[in-house]
């Protein structure tokens, strides 16, 4: 066989002898499969990877989440007992709602490329030493 | 050609695609997945955590009662064991969960409220609590009941 027929063998051709009728249909064949395999293969696995994905972010941003949340669970309780008389206090509780909202805490520079912290986050480890002085201030067993 | 032999072939096409199809944006689903369970995480735990340190100012600021303080002990118990993840058995173990510690903080800030009648102009209410916990996280999607708050979650993820 000569390279020239291998070729057609690929591509096809015009000529309608038997064997190369039967190479087209081949061709045709794969096709159509190779194609409805690609279709449901991009289905199934998106949906299974962004399931996979949820399920490894989940536990990281719920642990994130549970340090924020205390931070901020420690300052409302302080606010709300002694921010009349300690300004300080109040305005930290304010400025803490706006910087560890969700989107500050959870944003690319903090993450490496597979979205895992880098380290700690240092939002939080900000808010902690804020925190933490408000707790001793008032004698506040927090573990801190 | 038999049937037999071209029913392989059909076969091993479709195979060969699927395996293209599904290497396909495979690492790129997987981050977008990963991006949005970080996300529903923070949310679901940001108001446990926020109880927690909530807990801890009401016990040791001032002079809690005892009935206070088993409340506190019972609230302390249902966070200490709390998984943090996405298995079906954990999330309903969460929700379980979630409904006692919000009763058991509701009676804690009411009993707060009766011992310190007077001396607290403005008192905790679990109303505030909630709300600061909605400004941080925004609103869960599962329970967005309109547009605009849709709209906000979305937000988030292209804040990625």
């Amino acid at each position: 066989m000569s390279s020239d027929n291998v070729l057609e063998d690929v591509w096809g051709s015009d000529n309608d002898s038997p064997h190369e009728t039967i190479s087209y249909d081949l061709n045709k064949l794969r096709d159509n499969h190779n194609k409805r395999g690609y279709l449901d293969g991009i289905t199934h696995s998106r949906e299974a990877n962004l399931q996979s994905g949820f399920d490894e972010g989940f536990p990281a941003g719920a642990k994130l989440g549970m340090e924020v949340g205390k931070l901020v669970g420690l300052l409302q309780g302080l606010a709300n007992k002694y921010g009349d008389q300690d300004k300080s206090l109040l305005e930290d509780f304010n400025t803490i709602q706006e910087d560890l909202r969700i989107n500050k805490v959870l944003t690319k520079t903090h993450f490496d490329a597979n979205l895992n912290l880098q380290g700690e986050h240092s939002l939080i480890v900000k808010w902690n030493a804020i925190v933490k002085t408000y707790s001793e201030k008032y004698s506040i067993h927090t573990g801190l | 050609m038999d049937t037999d032999y071209l029913l392989g072939l059909e076969e091993q096409y479709y195979q060969e695609g699927y395996e293209e199809g599904a290497q396909e944006k495979a690492q790129h689903n997987f981050t977008e997945g990963k991006q949005y369970g970080l996300q529903v995480g923070f949310q679901r735990f940001l108001i446990l955590g926020q109880i927690q340190g909530l807990i801890e100012v009401i016990e040791t600021c001032g002079t809690p009662g005892t009935s206070i303080l088993k409340n506190i002990e019972t609230v302390r118990g249902l966070l200490a064991d709390i998984k943090m993840d996405n298995d079906d058995a954990n999330v309903a173990e969460y929700e379980a969960r979630i409904v006692k510690i919000r009763n058991k903080l509701r009676t804690i800030l009411l009993l707060l409220q009766r011992q310190t009648e007077n001396k607290m102009k403005d008192p905790l209410t679990l109303d505030k609590v909630e709300k600061v916990s909605m400004i941080i996280a925004g609103q869960l999607k599962g329970y967005v009941d309109n547009e605009e708050s849709e709209a906000e979650v979305r937000d988030q993820m292209q804040d990625w």
